[in-house]
């Protein structure tokens, strides 16, 4: 029974923090010879990784603000500047109006562009507003340029590194079918592959929020440096270190990985080869990755990274089969 | 982040977005806690955004406080608390709160090791919990709480958390039904014992 306790110590503190490599063993071994204790692991461990709160809608922001008469635009206290203010905006809104009449046909909310970059390239493009754009190979990103209104939109199908004009007013704001990127001026990088259940964004410099597509409740920020994997599935979004030396090292035709788990790291290449790749294993799956490849071909890679960590590998017409070696 | 030393020092000196940054990372969760005391949205909307104000009106003293985050959270359950007492007609013995704190539900993947019958027995197993410990554990759990947080909230040491978390799941796992033999049952005595640290 002692050793009971000590292995839901162990879960415990796999689901709070990391493991040691000893412990790791040990929990593995316990696993493969307890099979009830095995099926009580995994149901626990999916239902605290899996299992989130429905998503609850409330009106807590606004009515803080209502009680402190936060107003955003303006100074609280009430003063001449703040009437000034007043009177700017109204003449303001009364010129956008009239001159959104005058040109409604000639310049609308711009003209839809889209840019496509076949799958073995990496195309740079600038925005009108100075932004400038890598989309990696077989990405898609929509626009309407000029952009006009509170925000500069685009829409990402695949993977971009942005380097956003800074423009405070307007913040620039990248939507994906599940997340959008909201940014005022910053470098980075979102993943958002269609097929892929992981999407990813990472942070070079400045700040970004994550909004999630449905239930814009949950969001989070980033710093310089992090970088975060958003689960469709479930909407959760998890936040890790990555490296910033070289960041969206694709441009330069590198396939590169920080620290980065081996389900994730299947998808990519999944994807820059053309193939399909299956993960067995859960362990092996979770095995984490920190490499660098320069056009090195596909069974290179997998004999290159199964060197560092034990897994085994079988390439067949259908695909590929990663397992773990026993 | 919200809760940085520089964000935390902003918001004291009168930074409205800083505030407003932080009220958005924070608000949920402070509303699922509250929920989980006072199980009507309105009131819990509410409490949370008395606290929210309170915090503004006090800005200045902001920085003194060692960590925000747990500090709200007590701030919570101190106003959901007392707003129970208030609202309670007959007079009770025990109003620690704790006693009758609601799960929050929850969406169900379905997945390999998880449906909905699973997810039954599992909250089954949960509402089972001895109060405090059902409480460290959905703070652990659906408001991601770290031992060190969860610990100041409770006003518990970090071990004693850790001990809850261990229980809890120790306690999960027993009623997923995959064990054949019976499990001698604790008697609540010797429950109790485990948790008067």
């Amino acid at each position: 029974m002692t050793e009971k306790n000590k292995l839901f110590e162990l879960l415990v503190k796999e689901l709070n923090s990391d493991l040691t490599e000893d412990e790791k063993n040990l929990m593995g071994k316990s696993l493969q010879s307890d099979n009830s204790f095995s099926k009580q692991y995994h149901t626990l461990k999916e239902f605290w990784n899996r299992v989130h709160p429905r998503e609850a809608s409330h009106r807590i922001i606004e009515k803080t603000e209502k009680k402190l008469e936060f107003t955003h635009q303006s100074n609280p206290k009430k003063s001449n500047i703040f009437i000034y203010k007043i009177a700017v905006s109204v003449l303001l809104l009364i010129s956008l109006l009239l001159s959104g009449l005058l040109f409604r046909t000639q310049q609308n909310p711009g003209t839809l562009h889209d840019y496509h970059c076949n799958s073995d390239e990496v195309k740079q493009i600038e925005l009108s507003d100075g932004t400038k754009v890598w989309l990696n190979g077989g990405s898609y990103l929509f626009t309407m340029e000029p952009f006009s209104g509170e925000t500069r939109t685009a829409k990402l199908i695949g993977e971009a590194y942005f380097e956003v004009a800074h423009n405070a007013q307007i913040p620039f704001i990248v939507e994906t079918p599940s997340f959008k990127t909201k940014v005022l001026g910053t470098a980075f990088t979102v993943s958002s592959w269609p097929a892929s259940k992981v999407q990813k964004v990472e942070l070079y410099e400045g700040k970004v929020k994550l909004e999630p597509a449905h239930g814009a409740a949950n969001g989070a920020f980033l710093e310089p440096g992090q970088r975060a994997h958003f689960y469709s599935e479930n909407g959760k979004i998890i936040i890790s270190q990555t490296n910033t030396d070289n960041r969206a090292a694709w441009r330069n035709g590198i396939v590169s990985f920080y620290n980065e788990e081996l389900f994730n790291i299947a998808l990519e290449l999944e994807r820059k080869f053309d193939t399909r790749i299956l993960v067995s294993h859960n362990e092996v799956g979770k095995l984490r990755f920190t490499a660098e490849f320069t056009d090195e071909p596909l069974d290179k890679i997998l004999h290159l990274l199964s060197e560092a960590k034990a897994f085994s590998y079988d390439i067949s017409n259908q695909g590929i089969l990663i397992r773990s070696v026993k | 982040m919200p809760f940085s030393k520089q964000s935390i020092h902003l918001i004291s000196e009168g930074n409205e977005k800083k505030f407003r940054s932080l009220m958005e990372f924070i608000s949920d969760d402070l509303f699922l806690f509250a929920m989980g005391f006072v199980r009507k949205k309105e009131i819990a909307e509410e409490l949370v955004s008395d606290i929210f104000v309170k915090t503004w009106e006090n800005r200045s003293n902001l920085t003194e406080i060692e960590n925000l985050k747990p500090y709200l959270f007590v701030s919570v359950k101190n106003s959901c608390i007392s707003h129970i007492r208030k609202n309670r007609k007959e007079n009770l013995i025990t109003l620690d709160g704790f006693d009758d704190y609601m799960v929050p539900s929850v969406d169900c993947p379905e997945s390999e090791y998880i449906n909905s019958e699973k997810l039954s027995e599992i909250y089954n197993a949960i509402e089972q919990l001895p109060p405090k410990c059902k409480l460290a554990f959905t703070l652990a759990k659906f408001n991601g709480l770290k031992y060190k947080e969860i610990a100041e909230i409770m006003e518990v040491s970090e071990k004693t958390v850790n001990n809850h978390l261990v229980f809890a799941l120790k306690k999960l796992a027993e009623k997923l039904g995959v064990r054949k033999k019976r499990q001698p049952k604790h008697s609540t005595l010797k429950q109790a014992s485990l948790f008067s640290f």
